[in-house]
């Protein structure tokens, strides 16, 4: 396998990351966003910790 | 400014087709705010200015308007107080969008005809102000075949055109993803035509098709400015310098950040097209 075909499969594979990365992301905030909805005013900024724990 | 002289000012009233008054001042924020968003969605300065002068004159207002590269001046004389007032309104920060740049021409020609009473137009003109855009995904594919289209219109073969709409559609959904985030319009241009330069190259890496050099020349087309590049000339046409020269220096540092990003993959894939 020649350097331009590994240079290639880098940057494509950086860009996929950065695309996954991203709809992760996104589905991460709106579970996130639903708990918050759910949990009410007064709890709503322990929302994103009660996710993660 | 005394009081009285306000308060005779604001007294003033003016009647519109449907015989209903209204206060001058908002008729003239109107104006000025409907030239803001002109300009912001990608109007030309001579667009703007008829269509304003169409309003003003169907409205029996007198005004000038200067129209600057982020803002927009509405000098108005009133003949009663003797007074002169500048409404100035800051260019929105939205998009060229030609559905707006449409509509808004037409509510100017639906108030000059008296379609629209002065409450109707601000309505329609709130409703196209917030109109959604087009669906992304929607633009995403059609740029994709456009650019691929382009690749076939410069003699393409059918492998190179395939890699071009790979190409474009990756690179323009991560134009876009960056936009969402706030990134600055000068990085955006250069890591999307990096990266498009980059999966462009696959012709030359996989050895791929016959036309591997047009795959990469035409992969990176979709991020040129076009428009601003013709209003800019459309401007420097009807002598409105300032906002022309603003205008194409937008458009050519874009076009520098995009022919570094496509340097920078050319030089990464090591490519001696030229």
């Amino acid at each position: 396998m020649n350097n331009q075909v590994i240079m290639w499969s880098v940057v494509v594979a950086v860009l996929l990351l950065m695309f996954c990365f991203r709809i992760i992301n996104k589905f991460h905030n709106s579970i996130n966003h639903h708990n918050i909805i759910e949990i009410g005013d007064d709890y709503s900024i322990y929302g994103s910790e009660d996710d993660v724990l | 400014m005394r009081l009285e002289t306000i308060t005779q000012y604001t007294a003033q009233k003016m009647t519109f087709s449907n015989n209903t008054p209204v206060d001058v001042r908002d008729a003239y924020v109107f104006l000025a705010e409907y030239a803001a968003w002109l300009l912001g969605c990608g109007a030309t300065c001579i667009r703007i200015t008829k269509n304003v002068t169409r309003i003003a004159e169907a409205w029996n207002l007198k005004t000038e308007i200067t129209i600057m590269p982020s803002s927009v001046h509405l000098s108005v004389f009133d003949n009663d107080t003797k007074q002169s007032f500048i409404y100035l309104k800051r260019k929105p920060r939205t998009g060229i969008s030609f559905y707006k740049n449409t509509r808004l021409s037409e509510l100017s020609w639906a108030i000059s005809d008296a379609k629209v009473s002065f409450e109707e137009a601000r309505e329609r003109f709130n409703k196209i102000i917030t109109a959604p855009y087009t669906n992304k995904w929607l633009v995403l594919v059609l740029t994709s075949l456009a650019n691929m289209s382009f690749c076939r219109l410069f003699g393409g073969d059918p492998m190179a055109m395939l890699i071009v709409f790979v190409a474009t559609f990756a690179g323009f959904r991560l134009k876009q993803m960056m936009l969402e985030d706030g990134f600055d319009d000068r990085v955006v241009f250069f890591v999307c035509s990096f990266f498009s330069a980059v999966i462009g190259s696959a012709g030359y890496v996989f050895n791929i098709g016959t036309t591997p050099e047009l795959a990469v020349g035409t992969s990176v087309l979709y991020l040129v400015p076009g428009i601003p590049y013709i209003n800019s000339l459309s401007d420097m046409l009807d002598g409105h310098y300032l906002v022309s020269f603003s205008r194409f220096m937008g458009a050519a540092m874009l076009t520098f950040c995009l022919s570094c990003g496509l340097a920078a993959g050319m030089l990464l894939m090591n490519l001696k097209i030229f």
